[in-house]
């Protein structure tokens, strides 16, 4: 199956479109639930692994953005291809992993949508092509890894059989045709190295020929593992990456105006952001977890906002008894538009306001003679954030 | 995409009343760091450079600053008409080691709200403690013993044996500090060569595991020291080693760690010059000839991989860069023994130089009767496949130099318990007189 989950603007091809690609497995038929259970004894080798729990969610969390944000005015949205195998535990969590109109994530399903959104991507040369995939994998290189598909583990077939190779098929999407400007992110729940490598150079089952012709502008590779063999992160919310790279797209990973005035996520805003991002969520839950940047990580754009982002204010005032007095007001100085007036500091004040050049007052009750009223200081709001301390 | 639209403020007049400005760095003015100058709407005019004199027509500008540790820092300032305006930015750049025990092994307090996560251990730091520590994380003078538990052994590679072994002169150990926060240790060292070749350190920490770091430094070079820094929370020890050298090369190793290659690319001066002179630092040009290589930017390069490759013996990096490049140019036979060249030296100092290495000979692996010709021997390549991906499970892509986790570079088995009894080993002293002791 090749089907489309979503098509926008037919099939002109002197048009530059985004064609995408997203796999999500969670469920895997031929492992056990825990990776502690027994498997049946037929000579399947299951690499330690049960059941996934998030990859799909994030899968259609990441597939949903790019339906319904993703923007870049130089290739809008063509196609998007979804395919996912829901975990039983994410069948209950998530309605719209049901749609008709989603195929599964068997090994037969993805190297004919492969194959597909391939032809897709070398219709123009200045298409975008996105591939996002999230299973169970492993990273060998910061080029080369492995992400496991639904059908993994059958006994009848050899151990990768069911398997993407996204070396292979970055390099195979490197060809006189392709899409000049491509982007992958690999979220994977991390196979064990010492379980794996002696079938590291295995024949995989997805592949693309390479030809590695050296004709594309960037490529970038974000992958990120998560520690354990599940991931890690809330019911509903996907993987800790799939979390961060949301965060990066909505407003963490996001640079400051161009000079064309458009704010921007790029191969290089998201070089630097999302690997923090990760690792600030994998803290919070006592884990390390990194992404790991590859590919060919060329600065260019990977989506456009229509508005500025919300970026997080933090103001604290010194000394900071002096806010349990102090009101503030922000305003931007070139429209005159009063973004709050008459906040009180608790003790900090805190904020979501629309990135941007801003102005600050900081006054105090008349009868207050301690500390000095703040006439206007600057205010510049960047993501993905702005902490200001201010003496007064 | 930034560094595209440079205009150059400093020779292109603006108006014929343009003012001039020029950004400093209060405390850190050794090297000039990257910044964007952006009109009072916050649009990009282009870039420059702490220290430059900026020709600028007068109005309100803002400058943001690229810092290596991988925050910005921005402010507005203000041009007058024929006028000079100084404006100081504040950064205090602060070691590693802070920054390791401030923000990778500890909670930072974020500014973005992240999910609870309950059903967890979290670190013993809690936020305000943490933020209260490590401000003052790093006394000025070490006042708390290393561990005497940690243990280390220096590794050389022989390249006629074609083994790590037990460095015969080994390099030297130079504290730098040290400090513990809620019960993780954190310690910065500095290594000196003491003998050319390749290097590398074996670490056992608190809990007894194990973690090997490549030293990124060559006796006789610019790159005669390297820094390293090791941060132990009692669960697992984990090393970080970085450059050291004159110039921007510390400013280029922080900001490719970071993520910042475009910064990295843009403040590397030619790497080629790096090979040339009395003291010429094959590291650093390693380490710029990866960041070119990673974006792709195969002009810079020339040919100066070769020279890298054939001048520096010892070192796998340069065969494995000029075997990328080769690989790069359709030049397959050239790269293929460019690579078994570099398997032949040992492993790379760097994970950029595995990561590399390692794909191309599984893609030779794969393809190398289509591409090599009649005189490849597969056999040739597949041997040395499986001498590099023997080290891929315990490989961390995720640091700058080659990092491996629970493996010995020895081939030896790592003891789960007790002290290691293989040769080579010793222990951290207590009392900092005398960094390493014997077992």
């Amino acid at each position: 199956m090749s089907e489309v989950w979503r098509t926008v603007g037919g099939e002109d091809a002197n048009t530059p479109r985004t064609h995408a690609l997203v796999i999500g497995t969670s469920h895997y038929v031929h492992l056990p639930d825990t990776p502690d259970q027994p498997v049946p004894d037929d000579g399947r080798v299951t690499l330690g692994l049960g059941q996934a729990t998030t990859p799909a969610t994030s899968a259609l969390i990441f597939a949903t953005w790019l339906d319904e944000k993703y923007h870049n005015p130089d290739a809008p949205i063509g196609t998007i291809r979804l395919l996912l195998s829901p975990s039983v535990d994410e069948w209950g969590q998530v309605d719209s992993l049901a749609g008709p109109d989603i195929s599964r994530s068997s090994t037969a399903n993805v190297k004919a949508a492969l194959r597909a959104w391939k032809r897709d991507c070398e219709n123009n040369r200045d298409n975008v092509a996105i591939l996002y995939v999230a299973g169970h994998g492993i990273q060998l290189t910061k080029d080369d890894s492995i992400v496991l598909l639904e059908d993994f583990a059958d006994p009848n077939e050899n151990i990768l059989q069911c398997a993407m190779d996204i070396g292979s098929i970055w390099r195979g999407m490197n060809n006189a045709k392709a899409a000049k400007t491509q982007f992958y992110f690999v979220d994977a729940c991390r196979i064990k190295p010492d379980l794996f490598k002696d079938y590291a150079n295995n024949p995989v089952g997805v592949m693309l020929d390479e030809e590695d012709s050296g004709t594309i502008t960037a490529a970038p590779i974000f992958f990120s593992a998560a520690p354990r063999s599940y991931a890690l992160g809330e019911p509903g919310k996907g993987t800790l990456f799939c979390q961060a790279l949301q965060d990066c797209l909505k407003s963490y990973g996001v640079d400051p105006p161009d000079t064309n005035n458009r704010w921007l996520v790029t191969t290089s805003s998201l070089l630097k952001r999302l690997p923090v991002r990760v690792s600030e969520l994998a803290r919070k839950w006592g884990e390390q977890q990194d992404a790991v940047p590859g590919g060919l990580p060329v600065d260019v754009a990977f989506h456009v906002l229509k508005n500025p982002p919300d970026v997080p204010l933090r103001i604290t005032l010194n000394p900071a008894i002096a806010s349990a007095q102090a009101s503030a007001r922000l305003w931007d100085g070139l429209s005159r538009r009063t973004l709050f007036e008459n906040v009180r500091f608790e003790p900090d004040l805190i904020r979501e306001v629309p990135g941007g050049n801003y102005l600050l007052a900081v006054t105090f009750p008349q009868n207050q003679q301690d500390y000095r009223n703040l006439e206007a200081a600057s205010v510049i709001a960047f993501p993905p954030g702005c902490e200001m301390e201010i003496p007064v | 995409m930034r560094w595209e639209f440079t205009q150059d403020f400093v020779k292109t007049p603006g108006h014929n009343d343009s003012g001039k400005l020029i950004v400093e760095v209060e405390g850190y003015n050794y090297q000039p760091l990257p910044l964007e100058i952006r009109g009072e709407n916050l649009r990009l005019l282009g870039m420059a450079r702490t220290g430059e004199q900026l020709r600028l027509n007068p109005g309100h500008y803002a400058v943001r600053m690229l810092l290596p540790n991988g925050e910005t820092e921005t402010a507005m300032v203000a041009v007058q008409a024929d006028g000079l305006a100084r404006h100081k930015m504040g950064w205090r750049p602060t070691t590693l080691l802070a920054r390791k025990l401030k923000s990778k092994y500890t909670e930072r307090k974020p500014i973005i709200p992240l999910p609870s996560a309950p059903a967890f251990p979290t670190l013993e730091l809690s936020e305000e403690n943490e933020t209260e520590h490590a401000d003052k994380a790093i006394p000025e003078q070490a006042t708390t013993a290393l561990p005497e538990n940690w243990c280390a052994r220096f590794l050389a590679y022989d390249i006629d044996q074609k083994y790590w072994l037990p460095a015969e002169y080994p390099p030297r150990l130079e504290l730098q500090e040290h400090g513990v926060v809620g019960g993780i240790v954190a310690s910065e060292l500095l290594v000196h060569a003491q003998d050319p070749g390749l290097f590398a350190i074996e670490l056992r920490g608190r809990a007894g595991d194990h973690i090997s770091v490549a030293l990124p430094m060559a006796a006789q070079s610019d790159a005669m020291s390297c820094r390293l820094t090791i941060v132990d929370d009692g669960e697992a020890i984990r090393a970080e080693a970085s450059l050291l050298g004159y110039g921007s090369i510390e400013l280029v190793s922080d900001y490719m760690q970071t993520g910042a290659l475009q910064e990295a690319a843009a403040l590397m001066e030619d790497a080629e010059e790096l090979l040339w002179g009395k003291m010429s630092n094959p590291i650093a040009a390693a380490l710029g000839g990866y960041a070119l290589l990673r974006l792709g930017d195969l002009e810079r390069l020339h040919n100066w991989p070769m020279n890298l490759a054939s001048w520096f013996e010892w070192l796998p990096d340069g065969a494995v860069i000029a075997g990328e490049l080769a690989a790069r140019r359709k030049d397959h036979p050239s790269a293929a023994n460019f690579m078994l060249l570099a398997v032949k030296r040992g492993l790379p100092l760097f994970s950029e130089g595995y990561s590399h290495l390692l794909s191309r000979l599984r893609y030779y692996t794969l393809y190398g009767r289509k591409l090599l010709g009649q005189g490849f021997s597969a056999d040739h390549v597949e041997e040395a496949l499986d001498t590099v991906q023997q080290w891929s499970p315990g490989v961390d892509l995720s640091y700058l130099s080659l990092t491996l986790e629970q493996l010995s570079l020895s081939g030896q088995d790592i003891p789960v318990q007790g002290p290691p009894s293989s040769e080579g080993w010793m222990r951290f002293a207590s009392d900092h007189s005398d960094l390493l002791l014997p077992l």
